[in-house]
């Protein structure tokens, strides 16, 4: 596990979101200068989405190296275990995969990727908030 | 009052703002693992706005905890209020924190910038909002 000390939090403001045709938002960089660890990563919005079977967001999370999408996490509103209602104003936390993906190479990108189970699903007043912190914890 | 060493920026890029209404936007997150406290809040936009007693812009900073708002900060150009200043364009506009506690955020903590207007037209452009912030509250907390 990395130090958590001086965690980092970089902040992407979206607006509104209409998930028609699945936008894609990129919401991070990895340094240049080092490896970086995700902490935590999770969507804030002014709308609230009640778990649903058809009426639900779902939200994915790729790491971008070399040009080559990868999920390392996900999470979405639709009524199953791992859903989580949508609550205005309150973060929902993205569910990373594993440790291991969430540790990220120099200059990768991250790109969240948003999807509906039904029209009109929009969301307002989006942002995405990444927090992380430099290095690895195993000395990379 | 916090540690400065170390002192991290958040800077959130919003664009075009008009704010008929009031404008809310998310601009800023305690980490999930520590408290931190807010040492400046800015406001900067491609926009000059002069004091003025109804052709003016007010922004209050919004800590959001458990879903309730409450106001941490607030920087005005109504000319009605004391503390008031005039927007310059492409220059840092103070938002004035209203106490050193309420500068104190509680993990996964989220800051929301509303922006209200007196009279109808007075939009902004190229707006952004830079948080400075560290983490801890300088109390061993």
């Amino acid at each position: 596990m990395p130090t958590e000390l001086n965690p980092q939090v970089n902040n992407v403001h979206l607006g509104t979101v209409d998930p028609t045709g699945s936008p894609e938002y990129f919401v991070f960089e990895a340094p240049s200068a080092a490896k970086a660890k995700l902490l935590k990563v999770s969507v804030v919005n002014g709308t609230a989405r009640a778990k649903h079977a058809t009426d639900f967001n779902t939200f994915t999370l790729n790491r971008i190296r070399a040009a080559a999408a990868t999920a390392i996490g996900s999470r979405s509103t639709e009524d199953v275990a791992a859903g989580g209602a949508l609550e205005d104003m309150v973060p929902l936390a993205i569910t990373l995969t594993s440790e291991a993906l969430s540790e990220l190479n120099a200059s990768d990108v991250l790109q969240m990727v948003f999807t509906e189970g039904a029209a009109d699903l929009d969301l307002t007043e989006t942002a995405v908030m990444v927090e992380w912190v430099p290095g690895t914890g195993k000395g990379l | 009052m916090g540690s400065e060493i170390a002192p991290n920026v958040t800077t959130t890029h919003i664009g075009s703002v008009d704010p008929t209404g009031g404008k809310e936007y998310f601009v800023g997150k305690a980490p999930a693992a520590c408290r931190a406290h807010v040492l400046a809040a800015t406001v900067i936009t491609a926009t000059t706005r002069a004091k003025h007693a109804s052709n003016n812009n007010t922004f209050t900073l919004n800590r959001i905890r458990a879903a309730v708002a409450t106001a941490i900060g607030s920087g005005t150009t109504d000319s009605d209020v004391a503390t008031s200043v005039a927007l310059a364009a492409d220059t840092p506009f103070v938002i004035n924190l209203s106490s050193a506690a309420l500068g104190e955020l509680a993990a996964d903590d989220v800051l929301q910038l509303v922006v209200t207007e007196g009279a109808v037209g007075q939009d902004l452009t190229e707006v952004a909002c830079a948080i400075e912030w560290v983490c801890g509250t300088g109390e061993g907390l």
